[in-house]
C-alpha cells in the first residue's frame, strides 16, 4: 500500500518561495514516507500466523518488510532457512560481505552500487540471526530506516515465535488427537456382555476419561461357565491403550482355550503373552480374572493386584484381596485362585480406581467406604440397577470436576438357586446333616469319571475319607457355626481327586489332636482315618480359605480298598 | 438309625443296644444318650450290636469309645457286635479298634 498525496501547483515564484516549495515537498515526502511506514507495519502486524504455512508466513512478513524499508530485496536466515524477498541478482556480493561481518549488532555498508544493512533479529536469549536489507542505485539507509528496520526485525522475531508456537500446539494437537482416537478405538472394542445365562445377570461399563487410560472388562462364555476379567493398564492415551488392547487380547484367548480349566492356569497363559512387552515399557496391568459354572454356587477368583473387588454376600461386603502382584512386574509369578461361595442375591463387584478416586470440588474422594455402602444398602435391586446406581452417585460425587482416569465397572448377580447343576461339583451347609449329601453325590460323580471296575471299591474308601475331613470342617474350621463347604472331583491320568474348600478358620496340624491306632481315646481319629484310605491328604491355607485335597489312585496297590 | 433295648439277668445284667443304619455325626448324639442311659440304669454289660449298621464313621467310634470308658469306669464290660458290612468294619480295622473293643456274638440276647 502507498500513499498518493497531490502536492499544490505553485507556478512561478521567486528563489526564496522556490526554496520553501523545495522544503514543504520534502516535507511532505517524509510524511508520506512516515504513514507509508505505519501502514506497512500495521500490514506486518496484521498478518495471521495461524491461516499460513510458517515458511509462508515469514515470507509474508518479509514481502512486507521489503516494501516498507525501500529495499531491492531483503534476506533473513532464520532458523527454518534462509528466506529471500526481492530480486538479490545485483547484490550477491554486497549480501556475502554484510554476511560476512554479522556479529551481533546492527551495521550498513555498501559494495559497488549496492547499500547494505544488517539488523539482528533476537529470536531467544541465545538465539541472534541477521536479516539483511539491500538497496541498489547507492540508495542510503538514514537513521530513520534504522528505527523502521529495528521495529521489523522485532516484528520478525515475532512471526518466527508464533510460528513456532503455533507449529508446536498442531503437534501437539495431533499427538492429542492420535492419543485420543487410538484410546477410543482401543476401548471401542469393549463390548456389553452377549450370552448370559439364566440365574445370572450382569452390569458392565466403562466410561473412558478425557485422556482415555487402560481400563478394560471382558465377558465370555466358554463351554457353559462364565469367564471374565477387569484390568487396568498403569498410565493414559496411547501407551496404555495399546497394552490395554494386547492384555484384553490375551485375556479372551486364554478364555476360548479347551485346554485352561484351571483360572491359575488361564492367569499364567495371560501373563506369559504380555509380560515381556510390559517388561520393555515399564508399565504394568492389575488385573482380575474370574470363572463361574452356573449352578455351582462358587466363584474361581485370580486377582493380579486389582481394586476394588468384592463380594456382598447379604449384610457382608466380602473383599478380594489380591493373590499375585500386577502383571508386568515380576516375572513368572504363580498365580492363587480364590473359591468364593455365592448364593442367590449375593452380588460380585469388581470396579477400577477411577470409582473410587474420583473427587469432588473439595478435592473428596469418594471412596472405598461410600461405594461399599451404596452396594450393601441397595443390594437387593440387582446387579444391573445397583450398577447405574454406582455411575451415578459417581457422576453426583464428581459435580463439575471432569474424571481424572476411566471409570470401570462389572457386576455380576447370582439369582441361581444352590442345587447343583454339574455333578463334579457340590456345595452344602457346615452341618452334620448336609455331609450325608456327600454319599449320593459321589455316586454321580464316580459314574462319570471312573470306571466301572473301580468304582465300588473307591466309593468305599472315598465316601467316608471325604466325610471324615466334613466333620473335621464342620466342629474345628466353623466351630459348629455353620458355614460353607464346597467339594469338586477330577480325574487327572489315574489319579482321582476330591477338593474340599471352607472358608473358616485354618486348620492348626500343630495343635489338632491325633489318635494313636489301637489306643483307646474319643478325639482325633478324623484326618487319622482319613489317611489310611487315601493316597494322599494335603491342606493348604489360601488367603481365607482351607483346601483339602484327597487323592486316590486305583492303579497303585497300597491295599487301601 | 433304630436303637433296640435287651436285657438278661440269668447271671449277669447285659444291657444290648441294637444299631442299624448308618451312624454318623447326626446320629451318635442318639447313641450317647442311649449309652448314658443304660449306664446310669446299671448294668455289668454293655453290648453295642453293630450288625446291621453299614456305615460308621469316627463320631460313632467315639460314642463308642466315651460308652467303653463309662462302663469300665462303673467296673463293668463293654462290647460290641461287630458289623456285618465289611465297609463299616473298615474303621475298626484302620483305628484297629478292632482289638480294643471286646468282641460279643452276634445272636447275643436275640
Amino acid at each position: 500500500m502507498s500513499s498518493q498525496l497531490a502536492l499544490v501547483e505553485v507556478g512561478s515564484l521567486p528563489e526564496e518561495n522556490l526554496r520553501l516549495r523545495d522544503e514543504s515537498n520534502q516535507l511532505t515526502g517524509a510524511i508520506a514516507d512516515a504513514y507509508d511506514a505505519i501502514l506497512g507495519l500495521c500490514d506486518l502486524a496484521q498478518i495471521h500466523v495461524g491461516s499460513l504455512q510458517s515458511r509462508a508466513s515469514t515470507s509474508r512478513v518479509m514481502q512486507e518488510v521489503c516494501r516498507l524499508l525501500r529495499c531491492d530485496a531483503a534476506v533473513f536466515v532464520g532458523p527454518e532457512g534462509t528466506i529471500v524477498a526481492g530480486d538479490t541478482g545485483e547484490s550477491s556480493a554486497a549480501l556475502g560481505l554484510a554476511l560476512s561481518t554479522f556479529d551481533g549488532t546492527r551495521r550498513t555498508g555498501w559494495h559497488d552500487h549496492v547499500m547494505w544493512a544488517l539488523e539482528p533479529v533476537h529470536l531467544a536469549a541465545d538465539s541472534v540471526v541477521p536479516l539483511v536489507l539491500l538497496r541498489n542505485g547507492g540508495r542510503p539507509f538514514t537513521s530513520g530506516d534504522a528505527k523502521l528496520s529495528e521495529a521489523v526485525a522485532a516484528t520478525l522475531a515475532g512471526t518466527v515465535a508464533l510460528v513456532r508456537l503455533h507449529r508446536q500446539a498442531i503437534e501437539h494437537a495431533v499427538v492429542e488427537r492420535d492419543h485420543a482416537v487410538a484410546s477410543q478405538f482401543a476401548q471401542s472394542v469393549l463390548s456389553a456382555p452377549v450370552g448370559v445365562p439364566a440365574g445370572l445377570e450382569v452390569f458392565a461399563r466403562c466410561l473412558p476419561a478425557r485422556q482415555a487410560g487402560g481400563d478394560f472388562y471382558a465377558v465370555t462364555m466358554h463351554e457353559g461357565e462364565m469367564r471374565f476379567a477387569v484390568g487396568d493398564v498403569a498410565g493414559k492415551g496411547l501407551p496404555a491403550a495399546l497394552l490395554m488392547a494386547r492384555v484384553l487380547s490375551a485375556c479372551r484367548t486364554a478364555f476360548e482355550r479347551s485346554d485352561l480349566i484351571d483360572i491359575t492356569a488361564m492367569m499364567e497363559a495371560i501373563d506369559q503373552t504380555v509380560y515381556p512387552q510390559m517388561s520393555e515399557v515399564g508399565l504394568f496391568s492389575t488385573l482380575l480374572i474370574g470363572a463361574h459354572r452356573p449352578g455351582s454356587g462358587v466363584v474361581r477368583i485370580c486377582n493380579a493386584g486389582h481394586s476394588p473387588a468384592m463380594v456382598i454376600a447379604g449384610h457382608m461386603a466380602i473383599p478380594i484381596p489380591p493373590g499375585m502382584p500386577p502383571l508386568g512386574v515380576l516375572e513368572g509369578c504363580r498365580p492363587e485362585e480364590q473359591v468364593l461361595a455365592v448364593g442367590p442375591g449375593d452380588l460380585l463387584l469388581i470396579g477400577s480406581d477411577g470409582i473410587t478416586d474420583q473427587t469432588n470440588d473439595g478435592g473428596e474422594l469418594l471412596g472405598g467406604d461410600r461405594l461399599q455402602a451404596t452396594v450393601l444398602t441397595n443390594r437387593g435391586l440387582g446387579a444391573a440397577a445397583v450398577g447405574e446406581l454406582i455411575m451415578a452417585n459417581v457422576a453426583a460425587h464428581a459435580g463439575t470436576v471432569p474424571s481424572s482416569d476411566d471409570q470401570t465397572l462389572l457386576i455380576v448377580g447370582f439369582l441361581e438357586n444352590f442345587a447343583p447343576q454339574m455333578n463334579d461339583q457340590l456345595q452344602i451347609a457346615a452341618d452334620y446333616e448336609s455331609v450325608r449329601e456327600i454319599g449320593p453325590w459321589l455316586d454321580q460323580v464316580l459314574i462319570l469319571l471312573v470306571r466301572e471296575a473301580d468304582r465300588a471299591a473307591m466309593k468305599i474308601r472315598l465316601e467316608l475319607a471325604v466325610h471324615e475331613v466334613c466333620i473335621n470342617i464342620v466342629d474345628h474350621a466353623y466351630d459348629g457355626q455353620g458355614g460353607w463347604i464346597l467339594l469338586s472331583a477330577s480325574r487327572i491320568g489315574s489319579q482321582f481327586h476330591v477338593q474340599v474348600t471352607d472358608f473358616g478358620q485354618a486348620y492348626d496340624a500343630e495343635n489338632a489332636p491325633r489318635a494313636t491306632p489301637g489306643v483307646v481315646q474319643v478325639r482325633g481319629f478324623g484326618l487319622g482315618i482319613v489317611e489310611q484310605l487315601v493316597d494322599s491328604l494335603t491342606y493348604e491355607r489360601i488367603d481365607r480359605l482351607n483346601r483339602w485335597t484327597l487323592t486316590i489312585d486305583p492303579s497303585r496297590t497300597k491295599g487301601k480298598s | 438309625m433304630t436303637i433296640a433295648y435287651l436285657t438278661s439277668e440269668r447271671t449277669l445284667r447285659i444291657v444290648t443296644l441294637t444299631f442299624t443304619g448308618r451312624l454318623d455325626a447326626v446320629s451318635s448324639r442318639a447313641m450317647r444318650i442311649a449309652f448314658t442311659a443304660a449306664v446310669e440304669q446299671g448294668c455289668d454289660e454293655l453290648v453295642a450290636d453293630l450288625s446291621e449298621v453299614f456305615f460308621l464313621d469316627s463320631a460313632a467310634l467315639a460314642a463308642l469309645v466315651s460308652a467303653m470308658k463309662a462302663m469300665a469306669t462303673q467296673g463293668g464290660s463293654f462290647r460290641i457286635v461287630p458289623p456285618t458290612s465289611g465297609d463299616a468294619m473298615r474303621i475298626f480295622q484302620l483305628t484297629r479298634f478292632d482289638r480294643v473293643f471286646g468282641i460279643a456274638p452276634n445272636s447275643i440276647g436275640r
